[in-house]
């Protein structure tokens, strides 16, 4: 083994200078490696001199008694009470993101696009057999901040669903939420299938299954007929073609 | 009314797509609804953590809370195909040891808590000497450095290997070593004298 | 009157037009005020006001002397986003009918 102690760092240099030599010659690191990794049956050793075996017998205590601590525990805490506490500090440092404009470009009206996104992906979700992600939207010319908008979707989507059929789901139920739930005006939708959905998770669990009733299926789709990019490999985040 | 904490937990549409991945993009984009999910989701894990790093439960939920909020913060750097587990549990841990290296250890001593019994134990004289090996073992670990207290906790409550507290910690795996061997012989020899 | 006093009152007038519109939930309310307004929104109670009086409603003069409303809120969920805020406007300005020069910016800041 090499030896390089580290004397700036007393607590990293290497343990095996406070080590402990038994009285049979044996380091206690070593009696206690073969316990961790299993091989201290393996020496027949160990059973029997009395210095290992105390070794282990301490180990093995200390062991037990961990066991016994452990069992003393009510079982996994209750979050409940701090998951509330962290809420409230999170939700006084919101990241609302830019606001984007509705309605028309002199009418002075905005929404923060986290509320969009929201909106957006409570659609795109109430569709059978997807999941949206990353939900990103822009103005189109980054000039002109109440111009017509830019939708980038990624969605985690079933297998069986053929891509384009769904990119094009997705896209005109986009634009129908866009403009009949919130009143933005989009000019193009690009769809990514990033990830593909456990058949467990999509067995549809709606965002909010209240108050969004009455979707339609989308099926125009007409004003959002560009930006397909649906046709990204579907082999999980961060390794899709499409990123 | 900030005590009120079932009726603010309540609101979380358990709607929210169960996949971590999607819950975990959509917070970082500012969806605090699915952050609570998160929270929520992970919340149980990371507090028995911190409790047992930290052996008292109030100073585990203040690190549980200020983790969850910090990573509320970075979230929106965070690498996605990192774990988002792993990445907490990291950041727990390291305010976990920040909390123990701000402690003052003569006070430390003094403030090991007696464990709680469990209303549901069989043997009144088992339970009280499960309890005793506790309360034990509690106080010899608050002999313990903070380094060597996190690494032995994470080895030997937690189960994480060598190789993982590394990462955790962010030190050597030679350091990890060293510190759960130094943890060891103190503990043995402590629980030593207590049979 | 001072500026200050009817600076308020047409802060107080916007906002009390606005919180009556369909589908605002509740004005959005300064850091202070959020987690009462919250809590305020779960029990259907009013928050007690203290502090700002019209959280959610900023009032500025603009170059020509005329009154500039900044107003944030948060949608109820259900209610076409643009439609509401039309409805704001529409609200903010007939209640402040002997104000020459108005204009109000609207801006939603969430969904519940």
């Amino acid at each position: 083994m090499a030896m390089s102690a580290n004397r700036d760092r007393p607590e990293d240099s290497r343990y095996e200078e406070e080590d402990e030599r038994l009285d049979c010659g044996r380091l206690l690191t070593d009696v206690w490696d073969a316990w961790d990794t299993g091989r201290s049956s393996d020496d027949p050793h160990f059973a029997d001199c009395p210095h290992c075996s105390a070794a282990l017998a301490d180990l093995k205590g200390l062991g037990d008694a961990v066991r016994r601590s452990c069992a003393q525990e009510p079982g996994p805490p209750d979050a409940t009470a701090v998951t509330a506490r962290v809420m409230d500090l999170v939700r006084l440092e919101l990241r609302p993101g830019r606001p984007l404009p509705l309605g028309e470009p002199e009418e002075d009206h905005w929404m923060v696009e986290a509320a969009v996104a929201r909106m957006l992906r409570a659609a795109v979700d109430g569709l059978p057999g997807v999941r949206a992600g990353s939900c990103r939207v822009t103005p189109l010319d980054h000039e002109d901040p109440t111009g017509e908008l830019h939708v980038r979707v990624e969605v985690a989507a079933s297998l069986g669903v053929p891509m384009r059929d769904l990119a094009d789901a997705v896209r005109a139920r986009i634009a129908e939420v866009a403009d009949r739930d919130i009143g933005i005006r989009l000019a193009t939708t690009d769809v990514l299938v990033v990830d593909i959905l456990d058949p467990v998770d999509s067995l549809d669990v709606f965002y909010e299954a209240s108050g969004h009733g009455g979707y339609g299926e989308g099926n125009d789709g007409t004003d959002t007929a560009t930006g397909d990019h649906a046709d990204g490999r579907a082999d999980g985040y961060g390794t899709g073609a499409a990123r | 009314m900030p005590g009120d904490g079932n009726q603010l937990t309540e609101r979380v549409p358990d709607a929210v797509p169960s996949d971590e991945a999607l819950l975990v993009v959509r917070a970082g984009e500012g969806d605090e609804d699915a952050f609570e999910v998160l929270v929520r989701r992970h919340g149980p894990t990371m507090l028995q953590l911190a409790t047992r790093v930290l052996g008292d439960r109030a100073d585990a939920e203040d690190a549980v809370q200020d983790a969850f909020v910090s990573a509320w913060r970075k979230l929106p750097e965070f690498r996605r195909d990192a774990s988002f587990h792993t990445w907490l549990y990291r950041i727990v841990t390291n305010r976990c040891l920040n909390r123990l290296r701000a402690r003052r250890p003569a006070a430390d001593l003094d403030s090991v808590p007696e464990q709680a019994a469990p209303e549901h134990q069989a043997s009144p004289a088992r339970a009280a000497e499960s309890r005793a090996a506790a309360d034990a073992l509690a106080k010899a670990m608050a002999a313990l450095s903070p380094e060597q207290r996190v690494c032995w906790v994470l080895r030997e409550m937690q189960g994480l290997s060598y190789e993982s507290i590394a990462e955790t910690v962010g030190i050597s795996l030679q350091a990890v070593r060293g510190r759960v061997f130094r943890a060891r012989r103190s503990l043995t020899e402590a629980m030593s004298a207590w049979r | 009157m001072t500026a200050d006093t009817s600076r308020d009152r047409v802060a107080g007038a916007a906002a009390e037009a606005a919180r009556g519109v369909p589908g605002v939930a509740f004005l959005r309310p300064g850091v202070a005020d959020l987690l009462r307004t919250r809590i305020t929104d779960r029990t259907q109670r009013r928050a007690p006001l203290t502090g700002n009086r019209t959280p959610g409603v900023r009032v500025g003069r603009d170059e020509g002397g005329g009154w500039r409303l900044d107003i944030r809120l948060v949608l109820r969920r259900g209610h076409r986003a643009l439609d509401v805020t039309r409805a704001v406007r529409t609200a903010v300005l007939a209640a402040l009918p002997e104000e020459p020069a108005v204009s109000v910016r609207i801006t939603v800041t969430g969904v519940v």
